[in-house]
C-alpha cells in the first residue's frame, strides 16, 4: 500500500502530524471538472471515523459530485478529471495502482432514488456478497442487514418478492440493508430522502441514527432541518468551495461566514 | 409595427396546423379584436377550421386502422376458403399428424409433420447462430462500444438485414456448404447446416438491435447499484443489465425464431426439397415454405389437390408464426418491470 498521496505528497506528509488517528478520509487539494467546466475546487477535507457528516448548500454546488468523488463513482462520465487526493485510510484511492472497484467494496453508496434490483428482496440484499466472492451464511448476512436496516419484520415473510413491489421508503431501506451487508467502512448517501414522503422520511432518518455507532456517513441533504438533526459535522458549499464546515451545532448557531449565515437563514439558495 | 403583425400571422398559422382547438390568446397581435369577441363560441373561423381538420385526419388514420385490419382478415379467409377443399379430400387427423409428405406423386400422402420438422430443425438451429452473436453484439454495443464505434457498427450490422435473402441462400448453396464439405466430408450438397447457418445469421440484426434496444433502456440508476456493491463492468452488464432487460431480449429472441420460421428463399436455395423427419442435420429436408415455392413455380393445375394443399400449409404456418409473436408479446408484458 501507498502511503503518500501520488498527486500532492507534500500536502500529505506536511499534515500528517497534526491528524488524529481517527480520520478515516482525508481529502486534499480536490479539484474537479466535467469537461473545462470546474465542478469543485480546492476541496481540503478530513472525516474522522463513525460520525455523521452533511453536506448541505444550493442546487448545482457540487455536493453530488464531491460525494461520488469518494467512491469513485464519477469515473463513469466520460470527461471527468479529477486532482488532488482523498486517502481512505491512508490509501489514495485515486492512486494508478488502486482498483476503483475494491474502493466500493469498503464505501458503499445509497442513492437518491431507491434502485433495487429488479430481482428478489433476498437476492437484493445477498448480490453484493455473493459477486465479492464473501464467503458466509447468506441467510445470516440477508437477516442481520435486513434487521439493521429496520426492515426484516416487514419482509421476513416475503423475502422471494420483488425488490420493487416494496413502497418507496421500504425500497430505500433495502439499498440501505443492501449496502450494509457489504460491511463496508463508509456510507455515502445522496439525499436519500428527498424522494420520500415525511414518514417514510423520519424512519430513513431514525435509521440513520442508529447506523452512525457502526460506520462512517456522508449524507448530502436539501433539509437543515435534517442535517441538524442528524449529523455530527456540517459542510456548507457553494460554487464548487466549502465555504464552511465544522461541527453541526456550532455552524448552525454561530456561524463564521456571511455566506454561511445567509444559506442557513434561507435568504438564499 | 410589421415585424409585430408577422409574429401574429406566424401564430395564427401555427395554431391551425397544430390543430390546436383552442381560440387564440389575446396577446397575439393579429387578431386581438377576434378572440377577446368569441372566446368560447364555435363560430370562430379558426377554432371551426381547426376542429374540422382534425375531423378529417381522424378519419383518414382510422380508415389506416381499419385497411390492415381488412388486409389480414382478407389474408385468413382466403387461406380458410381455398384449404376448404384440400380438407374436404385429406382429413385434418392426416394432415396434422402423418409422417409422410408425399403431395406430388402417387401414392400421395399429406401429412405435415415433415415439413414442420424441416422448419423447425432450421428455425432451432438458425438459434444456435443467431441467439450467441446477437446477444454477444448487443452486449458489446450497449455497455462497451465507444459511442464512435457503436455509431457506425449498428448501422452496418442492420445492414445486414436489407440483404436479399435469395442472396443469403445462394451464399450458404456456393460459400457455407462447400466450405462445411471441407470438415464433413458426408455432407450433402442440400442440408439443413449450412440453412441454420445463413437464416442465423440474417436473424442476427434482429436480436442484436431489438436486445441493444432493450438493455439500453435500462436506467442507469440500476447500474450504478452495481457498481455501487464493487461490481466490475462485466459483471453489471451480465448480471445487472442483462436480466433487468430480459424480457426485451426474450421478445427479440421470439421475433428472430418466428422471422426464421417465416423465411423462404434462403432455406429454399440451401436445404433443398427432401420432406423428412430427421434430426441430422447434414441431410436435406423440406420446410414447410420451400414447399409452398416448390409448388407455386411448377406447373400446378389450378384447382388441384397440390394446388389446395398450398393454403393448408400457408394456414399453419400463419398459425406458427401468430402463436410466436403473441407469445412475444405476452413475455415483454409478462416480465417488464417499471423502474419508476
Ligand atoms: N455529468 C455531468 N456533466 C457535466 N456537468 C455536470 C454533470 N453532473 C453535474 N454537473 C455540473 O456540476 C455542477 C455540480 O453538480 P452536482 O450534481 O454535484 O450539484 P449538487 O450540489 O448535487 O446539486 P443538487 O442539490 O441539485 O443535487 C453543476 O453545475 C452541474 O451542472
Ligand atoms: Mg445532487
Amino acid at each position: 500500500m501507498t502511503t503518500t498521496s501520488h498527486n500532492n505528497p507534500s500536502v500529505s506528509s506536511l499534515d500528517t502530524a497534526s491528524h488524529e488517528a481517527d480520520n478515516i478520509l482525508e481529502v486534499r487539494g480536490v479539484h474537479a471538472y466535467y469537461g473545462s467546466t470546474c465542478a469543485l475546487r480546492s476541496i481540503d477535507l478530513d472525516v474522522k471515523a463513525n460520525q455523521v457528516y452533511a453536506f448541505i448548500g444550493p442546487s448545482g454546488c457540487g455536493k453530488s459530485t464531491f460525494l461520488r468523488c469518494f467512491n469513485r463513482m464519477n469515473d463513469f462520465i466520460t470527461d471527468f478529471k479529477i486532482e488532488g487526493s482523498i486517502k481512505y485510510r491512508n490509501t489514495n484511492i485515486y492512486h494508478t495502482d488502486v482498483d476503483p472497484v475494491l474502493v466500493r467494496r469498503h464505501i458503499g453508496m445509497v442513492f437518491q432514488k431507491p434502485n433495487p434490483l429488479p430481482t428478489s428482496i433476498y437476492n437484493n440484499v445477498a448480490w453484493g456478497p455473493k459477486i465479492n466472492g464473501f464467503k458466509v451464511d447468506f441467510d445470516e448476512l440477508v437477516e442481520t442487514s435486513l434487521k439493521k436496516a429496520a426492515l426484516w419484520d416487514q419482509v421476513k415473510e416475503r423475502l422471494t418478492d420483488n425488490g420493487y413491489h416494496l413502497s418507496g421508503g421500504q425500497q430505500q431501506r433495502l439499498c440501505i440493508a443492501r449496502a450494509i451487508a457489504m460491511n463496508p467502512d463508509v456510507i455515502l448517501m445522496d439525499e436519500p430522502c428527498s424522494a420520500l414522503d415525511p414518514i417514510s422520511a423520519r424512519k430513513i432518518e431514525e435509521l440513520i441514527v442508529d447506523l452512525k455507532k457502526d460506520y462512517s456517513i456522508l449524507i448530502v441533504t436539501h433539509n437543515m432541518q435534517q442535517a441538524a438533526r442528524l449529523s455530527h459535522h456540517t459542510v456548507f458549499m457553494l460554487k464548487g468551495e466549502i465555504i464552511e464546515h465544522g461541527p453541526t451545532h456550532n455552524l448552525f448557531a454561530t456561524p463564521q461566514q456571511s455566506l454561511t449565515k445567509e444559506y442557513i437563514t434561507g435568504k438564499f439558495g | 409595427m410589421v415585424h409585430g403583425e408577422e409574429l401574429g400571422l406566424a401564430s395564427e398559422s401555427k395554431s391551425v396546423a397544430v390543430g390546436d382547438a383552442l381560440p387564440h390568446q389575446g396577446g397575439s397581435p393579429g387578431c386581438d379584436g377576434l378572440s377577446s369577441v368569441s372566446l368560447f363560441s364555435s363560430t370562430d373561423k379558426h377554432y371551426r377550421l381547426a376542429k374540422w381538420e382534425q375531423r378529417v385526419v381522424m378519419v383518414v388514420l382510422r380508415i389506416c386502422a381499419w385497411c390492415s385490419i381488412a388486409i389480414t382478415a382478407g389474408i385468413v379467409v382466403i387461406l380458410l376458403s381455398e384449404a376448404a377443399p384440400f380438407f374436404k379430400e385429406v382429413s385434418w387427423r392426416d394432415f396434422l399428424f402423418g409422417t409422410q409428405w408425399v403431395p406430388l406423386f402417387e401414392p400421395r400422402s399429406f401429412g405435415v409433420l415433415p415439413i414442420i420438422w424441416g422448419t423447425l430443425l432450421v428455425s432451432v438451429g438458425a438459434c444456435f447462430v443467431s441467439v450467441p452473436f446477437g446477444l454477444g453484439i448487443a452486449i458489446f454495443l450497449s455497455e462497451f462500444a465507444r459511442p464512435r464505434t457503436r455509431s457506425f457498427l449498428k448501422p452496418l450490422i442492420e445492414l445486414l438485414a436489407g440483404i436479399p435473402s435469395v442472396v443469403f441462400g445462394y451464399f450458404a448453396l456456393i460459400t457455407i456448404t462447400p466450405g462445411l464439405q471441407k470438415i464433413f466430408p458426408n455432407i450433402e450438397v442440400f442440408n439443413a447446416f449450412s440453412a441454420s447457418i445463413v437464416v442465423g445469421i440474417m436473424t442476427v440484426p434482429m436480436i442484436s438491435s431489438l436486445s441493444d434496444d432493450a438493455l439500453r433502456a435500462v436506467p442507469r440508476s440500476l447500474r450504478e447499484a452495481g457498481y455501487a456493491m464493487g461490481a466490475t463492468s462485466f459483471e453489471v452488464s451480465l448480471r445487472v443489465v442483462l436480466p433487468a432487460a430480459i424480457s426485451g431480449v426474450i421478445a427479440s429472441i421470439i421475433l428472430a425464431f418466428s422471422r426464421a420460421i417465416g423465411e423462404t428463399m434462403a432455406v429454399t436455395l440451401a436445404a433443398g426439397a427432401t420432406p423428412k423427419l430427421t434430426m441430422n442435420f447434414f441431410e436435406s429436408i423440406q420446410t414447410m415454405t420451400a414447399y409452398i415455392v416448390q409448388v407455386s413455380i411448377g406447373d400446378t393445375p389450378h384447382g388441384s389437390i397440390e394446388y389446395h394443399s398450398l393454403f393448408a400449409v400457408a394456414l399453419v404456418l400463419f398459425l406458427l408464426t401468430l402463436v410466436m409473436n403473441t407469445i412475444a408479446g405476452w413475455v415483454l408484458k409478462k416480465t417488464q418491470i417499471s423502474y419508476n
